[in-house]
């Protein structure tokens, strides 16, 4: 066991990575950001990348993945867009996806490129609504407008409703991916009620219409001049906009 | 021209490995000499 004794060797610290690191990583693999990794996890996938066995990787994968304390699991899942045939390990991603344990849900969403390249569109889906569900946020998940789609966008405003029926407040994340869809998928009114909610929420809702180029879009935010102001003069970045206010 | 992830990696653990950097870089390196099974791995 070469990297059993990683931990005792080499710490569990987390890698002590700076900014130039950061973007060399991204350099390297678009969307990757190791950071947070510890040295340990990294050492172990590392040592998983040297594999040149006969037997496949993804069953490899699997063996270690029922045998994986869940330090080991997110070490085991950081390093998924690494590993030899990153493609053929679907199953074992959907088993991550599925854990109750936040931190390997985390592992394979949050930085990591890898659902960015490998996801079909349903699986694409299916992670986005987890992620909101267990109150994860979005912003780091790789390739978030890239993949966007018109289904996600309904499946979305299926949850604002879910959510609004029940008297709950919704994460103001979704605007965003729902606004370039606004009009196809019938969205105009939750709009409209969003930019007459919560700061939070009208600025997230009008930064995302603000985005979408159609009459229908640029109509309503012009309805309500103090969210588009607060656009125009750049007081609302995507960036500000985060899970925070949910209830 | 990028380096590729894994050597990034392998950059960076050795970086802040210090004196245990010789035994990560001794392991690395017989293990790609052929890893042929898990168990001599993880």
């Amino acid at each position: 066991m070469v990297m059993g004794l990683a931990p005792r060797l080499l710490g569990k610290a987390e890698l002590a990575l700076s900014i130039e690191d950061l973007s060399q990583a991204n350099g390297a693999l678009e969307g990757w950001q190791p950071e947070g990794l510890s040295i340990d996890g990294a050492a172990r996938i590392v040592a998983l990348t040297m594999y040149r066995g006969e037997r496949p990787f993804a069953e490899i994968f699997k063996d270690l993945r029922r045998t994986a304390d869940a330090r080991e699991l997110v070490a085991l899942y950081r390093g998924l867009p690494l590993y030899p045939k990153p493609e053929s390990l679907a199953f074992e991603v959907g088993e991550g996806l599925r854990s109750n344990m936040l931190g390997v849900f985390e592992a394979i969403t949050q930085h990591n490129p890898y659902p960015r390249l490998h996801f079909d569109e349903h699986r694409w889906n299916h992670m986005i609504l987890k992620a909101l569900f267990v109150n994860s946020s979005l912003a780091n998940i790789v390739g978030l407008d890239e993949r966007n789609n018109p289904e996600l966008a309904r499946q979305l405003l299926d949850h604002v409703h879910e959510r609004w029926a029940a008297g709950r407040g919704i994460s103001p994340e979704v605007w965003r991916y729902i606004g370039p869809y606004a009009a196809e998928v019938g969205a105009l009114d939750e709009f409209e009620r969003a930019l007459s909610g919560k700061p939070s929420e009208q600025a997230a809702a009008a930064l995302a219409l603000a985005n979408n180029p159609s009459p229908q879009a640029k109509s309503l935010l012009a309805a309500h001049p103090a969210a588009a102001a607060k656009i125009a003069e750049h007081q609302v970045e995507q960036a500000n906009i985060s899970r925070n206010e949910v209830v | 021209m990028s380096e590729k992830p894994v050597d990034l990696l392998r950059h960076w653990i050795l970086r802040q490995a210090k004196e245990q950097s010789a035994w990560f870089e001794e392991r690395v390196n017989a293990l790609a000499e052929g890893a042929r099974s898990v168990n001599c791995i993880w």
